[in-house]
This record gives structure tokens, sequence and C-alpha cells, in this order.
């Protein structure tokens, strides 16, 4: 259904184009916002990913990896929103925290919050590639090709990105432990 | 005390966690945005994509050194002996398939060109030189004096190209298309009220728009389609601020007059 919903909207059918745009758009905004970590800034980047893909679609030679060239381009939207969010600081609204998240009790509260703040601490490329590699679940070759960026790069920053996580985790831990011992 | 999870299972959970869905208004803006985007052109086929980046590289290569000899040896002055100096230009050189009376340096009179890719004929004031493209145009960008373009280089600081390419839709659609596409690929050098003339004409029975930009040098574009075949021929005068001056459009229409497109 997306193959002809693609070649539709390569032809210049606007309704094609908006139920593609509603099929991918919550994964697209969820991406989004875990790379910018701003609800506003997600947005614009995906209302600005999905009418450039509006506007190049036609040079998608491949209509089945519609949505991996999509992620491509959100991608670049995201960087592009970060780099003007490093200029107009003032105008952020972070993500809330959401208390109904449901993790089937492995994540605790302080969990939460300790990778929560580890990860915005990295780079908006490293984030990219634990958003794709965790949330989408993708291999690092696909990973590499989808973000453009050599295998050996994305191997790179998952390995970075995954080590400050796990690092953030084990402060925590061995905080939580001594305070244990001194009780 | 019960064992905590290790750090890769919570930081899966992590990732595990809900995030905010892109609401109705966003979707309603891009619907909005699209009706007044227009899709991009694509012209042509596009490049092999086999073709190996070093092959590419020794390609070109290659053509920068046949280009260079050429110019050296066709420039007066630029014996065995001379002293080359160095060029602002590109090189430039005849094609092979300009009229065998017409020669590189210093044609006669005015020389016939017809293009080895995209089969038109274009007639090329005296003085001038004609280089053929190397490659189509894959209509990803506005059409430059690049490979992919035929390069008529004139004295002075006159030069002109020319491209085709497959083009759905009518002469109308592909104006706007090319306006566009200079908005678009040369907005760092062409101010927003650079284009200023939109005109049609006709060469013999075939319809033709004639086009002006005043990029901080003359831009004219004379564009047509026929067949489904879109038509682009350049001229670009870097002495002339301005998008049009009499004599520049002589000249211009001296090539334009003569043009004969495939059938």
């Amino acid at each position: 259904v997306q193959r002809e919903l693609v070649d539709r909207a390569k032809r210049g059918d606007e309704e094609a184009f908006d139920s593609l745009a509603r099929s991918v758009g919550d994964r697209c905004m969820a991406i989004a916002s875990w790379v910018l970590r701003d609800v506003d800034l997600a947005e614009d980047a995906v209302q600005s990913a999905l009418v450039r893909a509006w506007r190049e679609l036609r040079t998608l030679r491949d209509a089945d990896r519609f949505e991996a060239w999509l992620h491509r381009i959100l991608i670049n939207e995201c960087y592009a929103e970060a780099r003007r969010r490093t200029r107009w600081s003032a105008k952020i609204r972070l993500l809330p925290v959401d208390d109904r998240v449901e993790t089937g009790g492995i994540l605790s509260v302080d969990d939460r919050d300790q990778l929560e703040r580890a990860f915005r601490r990295l780079s908006v490329e490293q984030r990219s590639v634990l958003v794709f590699h965790h949330y989408l679940g993708l291999p690092l070759p696909e990973l590499a090709k989808r973000l453009g960026v050599p295998l050996g790069t994305a191997k790179s920053r998952l390995r970075l990105a995954t080590g400050a996580l796990r690092a953030s985790l084990d402060a925590d831990d061995r905080s939580n432990n001594s305070q244990e011992r001194l009780a | 005390m019960t064992p905590r999870p290790d750090a890769d299972a919570r930081i899966a959970a992590f990732f595990e966690t809900s995030q905010p869905e892109l609401p109705d208004r966003a979707f309603e803006a891009v619907r909005r945005d699209i009706h007044r985007t227009r899709q991009r052109v694509v012209i042509g086929p596009w490049r092999p994509p086999a073709m190996f980046a070093l092959a590419r590289y020794c390609i070109a290569a290659a053509l920068v050194v046949l280009l260079g000899i050429l110019l050296v040896d066709f420039r007066p002055g630029f014996g065995p002996g001379g002293q080359p100096t160095p060029s602002p230009t590109p090189p430039i050189t005849a094609p092979p398939s300009v009229a065998p009376s017409a020669t590189p340096s210093a044609p006669a009179g005015p020389t016939v060109f017809t293009s080895p890719l995209y089969d038109y004929t274009i007639t090329i004031p005296t003085g001038w030189i004609a280089a053929p493209a190397v490659v189509r145009w894959d209509g990803t960008k506005a059409p430059g004096p690049d490979a992919e373009s035929d390069k008529f280089v004139g004295p002075g600081r006159l030069s002109a190209w020319a491209i085709a390419g497959p083009f759905v839709g009518d002469l109308e659609a592909f104006t706007a298309d090319r306006i566009a596409a200079n908005a678009r690929d040369h907005s760092d050098t062409c101010p927003p009220d650079a284009f200023q003339v939109k005109e049609p004409f006709r060469i013999g029975d075939q319809p033709w728009v004639f086009l002006g930009w005043n990029c901080g040098a003359l831009i004219n574009e004379a564009i047509t389609i026929r067949g489904g075949i879109a038509f682009a021929i350049v001229f670009r005068d870097l002495a002339v601020e301005a998008a049009t001056d009499p004599a520049d459009r002589a000249i211009f229409q001296s090539m334009l007059d003569a043009v004969e497109l495939p059938n």
C-alpha cells in the first residue's frame, strides 16, 4: 500500500502524500523528540522533513525505501533544528517528564532521570545513533546507511553514547550502594 | 535486596518510554505547505549508479589534462616554447561535432555546432569556441556551465551554455520550473528581484520563452519544449549588470535564430 501511495504522490497526488505522512508521522515525531528532547523543535523538524520529502519525492528511486529515505531527511532537519536551538536557546520548551511511563518495572524513576540527563549531554549525532539502534531497532549497517555515515563512524558513535549512558547508571548505582552501606 | 537489572536492560527500557505524537495541526500545516510547494522536477535518466568514484575522478582528471593541453595549443602565442600563464576561465576547446570548416581558435565566421548529447544545432558567433557536454544533465540542479552543458565561450566576459532533457509538463511549467530552480540554486548570488524578464517568442514555428535575470551579471535564458524534451540555452555576460542589454540580446538572438531542434 505504501508503495502505491508513494507512486501516486510522486505523480503529484497530495491526498496520497497526506496518507503517507499520517502513516509515518508519529514515528517521525518520536524520533525527532528523542533526538531533540524538545516538543516544539521536534514538531518543526518533522514538518520541515515532510515538506522537503514532498519536494524531493521524485528523486526517490525505490518506493519501498520511502520511510528509510524520509528518516534520513528527518535527521538532517533535526541537526538543523539543533543548530538553530543553539542560537536561540532561550526559546526551548523541554520535553515534560511523563510519569505514566510503563517500562515493566525495569526502570526506576532515578534510573530514568539519570539516563535522561546523560542522554541530553550527548551530541545530536550520538543521540541519533542510539535512537535508530534502540528505538527503531536497526542493525548497524542499516543504521549507518540511514544516517548517511560510514559504518565505522556509526559503530564508534554507538559505543561512545552507550558508554556514556552506562557510566551514568553505574555512578548512580555506586552512589546508592554507598548510601546503603552507610545506613 | 533484589538485584538490579543490568545497565543495558535499563537503557533498552529507557527507549521504550512513550514519546509525543505528531498533532493534527502539524499534518494540516504540511498539507497546506505541500499544496504551495512544487515538486522538484527530475529531468533525464539518472547517472549509472555502478560507476566507481575512482573511475569518475580518473575520467575528470584526464579531461582536465586534455582540455588544458588543447587550450595551450589553440591559444595564440602558446606554442611549445611559450610561457603559459594562469587562466581564470576553465579550459574550453572545440568539440568534435563542430562543422569541419571551423577551427577552435579563430573560426573565420559563424560556426554551426551540433550537440553530440542533445542533438540540437546552434550557430556560434565568430570568435566563439565550443565544448560539448560530457555527461547528460541529471536534472537535479539549475543548468550551469559545467560538465552537463554544451559550453560556448565568447570574447570578453561572454559565455553561453545549453542543456536538454525529458520534461513532464508544458512550456509554461518548464518556465516556472527554471525560475524556481534559479531562485533555489543561485539565491546566494541572485537577489529575490533578480528575475525581471519573461517574453514569449518564436524560432520558426517553435514557441520559446526568453527569461532575463540581473544576478550581478546579465543572465538570459531561452527555453522551449519539443516532443517531451526541454531545451535551455543560457547566455551570460559578466561585464553587464542588468537583466537585458541590447548588444547582448543581439548576439544571443543571432545564436538562437538558427537553432534547430531534433525531430
